[in-house]
Parts: C-alpha cells; structure tokens; sequence
C-alpha cells in the first residue's frame, strides 16, 4: 500500500516539482530574528482574506443584488437560510478583523522600518492592499442596503459633487444613473464581489513575490540604520550565516496567530452576531440619523469641520449660534469654524436612532 | 564530425527565417494593439457612458393637490421619481418639503443637506431644518444657519398647473447639479 502511495507521490512529483516549488516559496529562508510575535500580522490578513472570499461565496449563493430585492435577501438569510445569519456574522467579523490586522501590520511595518530599500515596492503593494481592504469594507457595507448604505451612498455622491467642472457627471457615473437606485446597488456589487477582490488577488500575488524576491526585514536593531551602498550584502551574509527556512522553523508563530484569528471571528461571530440591515432602503423613513462603519467613523466626524465655508454676514448673526464671519483674503465672507453648539446640539437632537 | 562541415548559404537561410520571425513578432503586436483598442472602444463606451453630456434627468413631476398643502405649513411630500428601473423598489420614492407661504406662493426643499446629503428634518417648534449627520442648520426660508453645509437647501423650480403642484426635478440634488 504504502509503495503504492509513494509511486503516486513521486509520479506527481516529477510532474509538479512540488518540493522546488515548496523550498522557493514556503522553505525560503528568512534571518533568525524575525521568529517574533510582531511578525505575524501579514499572514493573519491573509488568514481573513481567505475567510473573506468563503463567507462571500457562501453569502452570494443567496443575495440578490436588486434594489428591491436585496434587504429582503437579507432578512432572508437572519431568518430563514440554516446558518445563513452566521455566515453574515463571519463575514462581517472577518472583515473587522481583517480592517484591524491590516493596521497593525502597516504599523508594525512602519515602525520597523521594513518599508525602505529594498523593500520599497512591497510597502507600496501593501499600501494599494490597505486601499482595496477599506473599498471592500465600504463596497460591503453598502451591499447591506439598508437606511445607513442608502444615505451612506448620498453622502458619497455628494462629496463627488463637490469635485470642481466635473462633479455633476461623477455623481450620475457613481450612481449609475439620476438616483441612488437598482443601478447603483449593481455597481457596487460588481466592486465588491469582481473588480477589487481581482486587484487584492493580483496585489497579493505581487506582494508574496516581492517578499521572496526580496525577502522579510531583519528585526531592526538600534545604531544599524539602512545603508542602501551595503545592505543587500549584509543582508545575504545575515540569510547566509543565521538564515533559517520559513517554514519549519518560523511559521509556527504564524499558524498559532492563524488559528486565534480563526477562532476569534467565530467566537464573535457566535456571541455578537452579524450587523443590521438597519431600516429599508426607503428615502421618504426620513427619521434616521445614518452612520458608517467604525472604520469610516473618524472620516465621517471629521467631515463635520468645514471651517471655510462661506456665508453671509447678515445671515450669520440671526440666530443666537450663527456662524462668526471675516473677512479672508479674497475678500470674501468666510464663515470660521462653524458654530460648535448648534451643530452639537441639532446633533444630539437628531442623533436618537429609529430604526424602523 | 556533422557540425564542423560547411553549410553553404545556412546563415543566409537563418538570417531570413530570422528576419521572416522578427516581422511576424511585431506585425503580431501590432495586430493585438488594433485588436485591443477596437475592443476596449465598446467596453469603455458602456463603463463610461454616464460620464458624458449634460444631466438629461429633469422633468416636471406632480406633487398633488395645491390643496393638501395648508397655508404658512412645511409639510413632507414625496413623489415617485420619472427616471427609475423596474428594480429601484422604494428607492424610487423621493422626499421633499413643500412650505406653502399663501395662495400659490411656495417654496419646495430637497430632502438633502447641501453638506453631505443626508435627510434634513423640520421642527416646527423652533421653525428650523435640521441634519442629523453634522448638525447642518437651515431656517424656515431654505437659508443657511449654522453648521458646516456651504449654502442654504437645494430648491426645486414649481409651478402650479389646474390647481396642482409641481416641481422641476429627478435627479439627486448636489453641489454641481443642484435641484
């Protein structure tokens, strides 16, 4: 049985060179040092990629991506399909995970300073990764359509209004037509599910390359900074000297980081559950206060400072907390830091969630 | 030995096949660049075609009766807008608000703060529009009042035909294309 066994594996073997394949990419070898905990944060994104990609393919066997359709596909699945409201609540937790593995990956690497020569393309790859990662997350969240992505998606098109000469054509191509509506959904869902999950593959693809091709930093040390003229020399003579193959030897931290991230998404998702749909996608529920998700929540306060708005004197003293104006530069009245107390309050006023 | 013997005229025969495959090489790439270009032409064109030309989504759209709009009131309305899919479901269903001054003298807001879109409410207490996403203030008149929204609400064009109200709209007002 057994010589069986091995004459399949060496009749694959010599057709698929897996040990060559094996010894170039997963046995590379990598300096002693980076056998550390602060190593793992890459591999766990990708632990979540591919968690992403099953729970999408699972999702996508059941959502209808029609704007009429879609929040009805989605009780759907927290009611009705088996297991379909975990599934949803994977998704959604993978995806937090994944949002905050990924920065403390990039801080982890910044701090380290992994981003200098050579290394600068694989930083680079990996910045275009964090892009796609927080496209997927937006795409995501609008594909809930639900109260929040409708107005989260009117909040899209309005800063596209803004864009000078061409705002008005950037909000109908955004839009996929005159309102948010069937079209936009379908857009978003060609983002969310074909156009970045292609680029993250193919920036993944990149960015493994690069780290075999120029392989992991060295756990930095104090006093040695990058010398461009003699790093890929030391570099060879550390791999040379104190080099050990990826895996065995350093993947075990990995795997074990793996595994608690796994084990972590399923716990919250089984504790807390997946998120929403809030209220329907129907504009005239007007008595909503839309937010995003947590990871576009600093964006979305800070869109509330928008100190150089312009105003009319005479208008800025009518109410008691009007805005105070000056003159700028140009001459014209430009309202400061609008009024913090009405804005506050109208807030505080409005912001009692009702979903409906 | 095989290789040592003169070959008359094999150089001149490589040279050719050399030249023939060079040719071959580039007249294939220049092939595959028409080809390409001819075939991006449909796909772009679809991708794109909303990029162009001026907003063709503005008609008059019926509100209701002048009628159900009391005097020195601000009430919502909503209307289903002329330019939707069969699949836009109540996406399709726009609100407004309408303040009827006297007779058929009005004025009727979109529903979306000029700051960031979101859907501005009334208080009728206080006789101000109200954002719940960045406190964006308007007065009863559309104007701006506080907060970070550059200019007052987005007015739609009215007029009122036998008796009923209409506005000149359909599309999501914005800062490029307001109402």
């Amino acid at each position: 049985m057994m010589s069986i066994l091995r004459s399949i594996a060496l009749w694959l073997e010599d057709r698929l060179q897996i040990t060559k394949l094996y010894a170039a990419t997963a046995g590379h070898h990598v300096p002693a040092n980076t056998n550390s905990w602060f190593y793992v944060f890459g591999s766990g994104t990708l632990v979540c990629l591919v968690l992403q990609i099953l729970t999408g393919i699972c999702l996508a066997f059941v959502y209808v991506p029609a704007a009429d359709h879609s929040w009805t596909t989605i009780q759907y699945l927290n009611n009705e399909q088996y297991l379909g409201s975990f599934l949803r609540a994977l998704h959604y937790w993978a995806s937090n995970f994944m949002v905050g593995i990924m920065t403390l990956h990039v801080i982890q690497v910044f701090l380290f300073g992994a981003y200098k020569y050579p290394r600068e393309l694989t930083w680079i790859s990996g910045c275009f990764l964090l892009f796609c990662t927080l496209g997927m997350a937006f795409t995501g969240q609008v594909l809930r359509f639900d109260q929040d992505a409708y107005w989260g998606l009117g909040i899209g098109a309005s800063i596209m209004g803004r864009v000078p000469v061409m705002g008005g054509q950037l909000v109908r191509f955004m839009l996929a037509g005159p309102i948010i509506g069937g079209g936009t959904l379908t857009r978003f869902f060609s983002l969310h599910v074909f156009i970045i999950p292609g680029a993250i593959l193919a920036l993944v693809g990149l960015h493994l390359r690069l780290v075999l091709t120029k392989g992991i930093n060295e756990y930095p040390k104090p006093g040695h900074p990058v010398v461009k003229a003699t790093y890929d020399e030391e570099y060879e003579a550390l791999i040379h000297k104190d080099g050990v193959p990826f895996a065995p030897n350093v993947i075990g931290k990995d795997l074990i980081f793996g595994a608690s991230v796994i084990l972590g998404i399923l716990i919250c998702a089984l504790v807390l559950g997946p998120k929403g749909p809030t209220g329907p996608p129907d504009p005239t529920l007007i008595v909503t206060a839309p937010k995003p998700d947590y990871y576009f929540l600093p964006v979305f306060a800070g869109l509330a400072r928008n100190s150089f708005t312009r105003c009319s004197a005479a208008r800025g003293e009518r109410l008691g907390a009007g805005p105070r104006c000056s003159e700028g530069q140009n001459r014209e009245r430009i309202c400061h830091a609008p009024i913090r107390r009405s804005g506050w309050a109208s807030g505080r006023l409005l912001g009692q969630r009702r979903d409906v | 030995m095989a290789a040592e013997r003169p070959c008359n005229g094999c150089a001149a025969v490589a040279n050719a096949k050399s030249s023939r495959r060079s040719w071959l090489f580039k007249a294939g790439i220049a092939l595959n660049a028409v080809a390409g270009a001819l075939f991006a032409v449909p796909v772009l064109g679809f991708v794109l075609s909303g990029l162009f030309g001026k907003n063709p989504y503005r008609t008059w759209i019926g509100l209701g009766g002048v009628n159900d709009f009391p005097e020195n009131n601000t009430r919502l309305a909503t209307f289903r807008n002329p330019f939707v899919n069969a699949w836009d479901g109540a996406t399709g269903d726009i609100p407004c608000w309408v303040r009827r001054l006297e007779g058929d003298k009005f004025q009727v807001f979109a529903i979306n703060c000029t700051h960031l879109g979101c859907p501005v409410r009334w208080f009728q207490e206080s006789h101000l529009f109200m954002c719940p996403c960045h406190g964006g203030v308007f007065y009863q008149d559309g104007t701006r009042a506080s907060g970070p929204p550059p200019r007052g609400l987005f007015e739609y064009k009215y007029k009122v035909e036998s008796g009923q109200l209409m506005i000149n709209g359909g599309h999501l007002p914005n800062l490029s294309d307001p109402a």
